[in-house]
């Protein structure tokens, strides 16, 4: 435990919406890609966050004690989406296939726009509940007048 | 003398406290100056946990002594715990096999100034409150 | 029948200690309670002594008790200064005093 566990928890907010940062620019980044390693257009890729709890990773373990606040967030994966690709109709590219299709990532940039101010707003927050941690111990240290 | 007069356990840990609050700002300042360094990998402060075990008598190593000559082993002067640096080599590495998390950093920076803080005010509160009891115990 | 709200702190059936007209015996029922308070500033001074060595090897969860226990300390010890001076004032006034 200790008296520093609000700190250790927003420090994992901040990584976490950091990590969401960097995939979501990455998504902003490849909005145009149609070949990577494997041949298929870029797709699009999300972060799952996973709720740290006191102890153990188990759900009924939270039940026996539930009255310890948890541990902040992880990243549990960085999974694919797999909604479908988009259809162009677009003959001259390279890409096309044999009816003159080709496939684009299946990135809305206004939707990762949104996102990115969310975890924007998300690491601001956790920035504040640091600083007001400060605060906290700070007036603590006054007790007794100095 | 001084330790015997004024039962001084407590101050020389809080001293002990700031020096290892202030191994730790060197170190974390290290790790942050270095966040882009390839290979580097983020180096710890460990103390609390060690001088835990030796303030409250436990002592890992137990000797017998057969004989009041002998030196007991594995009695830890507690004058002699200060703060160990070790390279950190769990957390999930990029790339460039640099392990440094700048929001780690930056909170157990935050962190260890609020510990240095709490030391400090304490071993002048306590300084203070042997001064003055000093002081006005001695008019009568 | 009004409802009268009894103070917990008060014991109503506590009987009020008789005051002795002996002087020794008075100065004895003060010095026990003097004792009895030095005795309370010890602890409370242990108290907080642990508590911050407890606080430098990280075993506290709340530093607010850490402060509370110390200021608690320092006013207990203020206090009983303050009673000894005024003890020994007395005392010195006392033995001022020409018959």
């Amino acid at each position: 435990m200790g008296m520093f566990r609000a700190i250790d928890t927003s420090s994992s907010g901040l990584t976490a919406e950091r990590l969401r940062m960097d995939v979501i620019s990455n998504n902003i980044a490849n909005v145009n890609t149609t070949r990577t390693e494997d041949g298929e257009p870029f797709r699009r890729k999300m972060v799952i966050f996973e709720a740290r709890s006191a102890q153990g990773r188990w759900p009924f373990q939270d039940r026996l004690n539930p009255q310890q606040p948890g541990k902040g967030v992880r990243v549990n994966a960085i999974m694919e989406d797999m909604a479908p690709f988009k259809m162009e109709y677009d003959p001259n590219h390279p890409d096309a296939d044999a009816e003159g299709y080709i496939r684009r990532p299946n990135i809305n940039i206004v939707h990762e726009m949104v996102d990115m101010i969310t975890a924007t707003r998300a690491y601001e927050a956790n920035v504040t509940c640091i600083n007001s941690a400060k605060d906290i111990t700070n007036a603590a240290l006054g007790i007794g007048g100095r | 003398m001084f330790e015997r007069l004024t039962g001084t356990a407590t101050l020389n840990l809080l001293a002990k406290g700031l020096e290892v609050s202030s191994v730790r700002h060197k170190v974390i300042s290290n790790n942050i100056a270095n966040v882009n360094t390839p290979l580097f990998k983020r180096q710890i402060v460990t103390f609390e946990d060690e001088m835990a075990k030796v303030f409250d008598g436990k002592i890992d190593l137990v000797g017998k002594r057969e004989n009041n000559g002998h030196i007991p082993i594995g009695e830890i002067n507690y004058h002699d715990v200060g703060p160990t640096t070790i390279k950190d080599r769990i957390h999930v590495m990029r790339n460039d096999k640099n392990n440094v998390d700048i929001d780690v950093e930056m909170s157990d920076l935050a962190k260890n100034t609020m510990t240095y803080q709490i030391h400090a005010t304490r071993l002048a509160a306590m300084f203070a409150g042997l001064n003055d009891v000093i002081t006005r115990g001695g008019k009568a | 029948m009004r409802v009268v709200e009894r103070n917990p702190w008060v014991d109503i059936n506590k009987k009020p200690e008789k005051p002795s007209t002996n002087a020794k015996e008075q100065w004895g029922m003060f010095l026990d309670k003097f004792q009895t308070a030095i005795d309370e500033v010890d602890a409370l001074g242990k108290t907080s002594e642990k508590l911050t060595q407890d606080a430098v090897l990280g075993r506290v969860d709340n530093l607010h008790d850490v402060m509370i226990a110390a200021e608690k300390a320092k006013t207990a010890m203020n206090l009983t200064l303050e009673v000894r001076g005024k003890v020994i004032e007395a005392y010195k006034e006392i033995m001022r005093m020409n018959f």
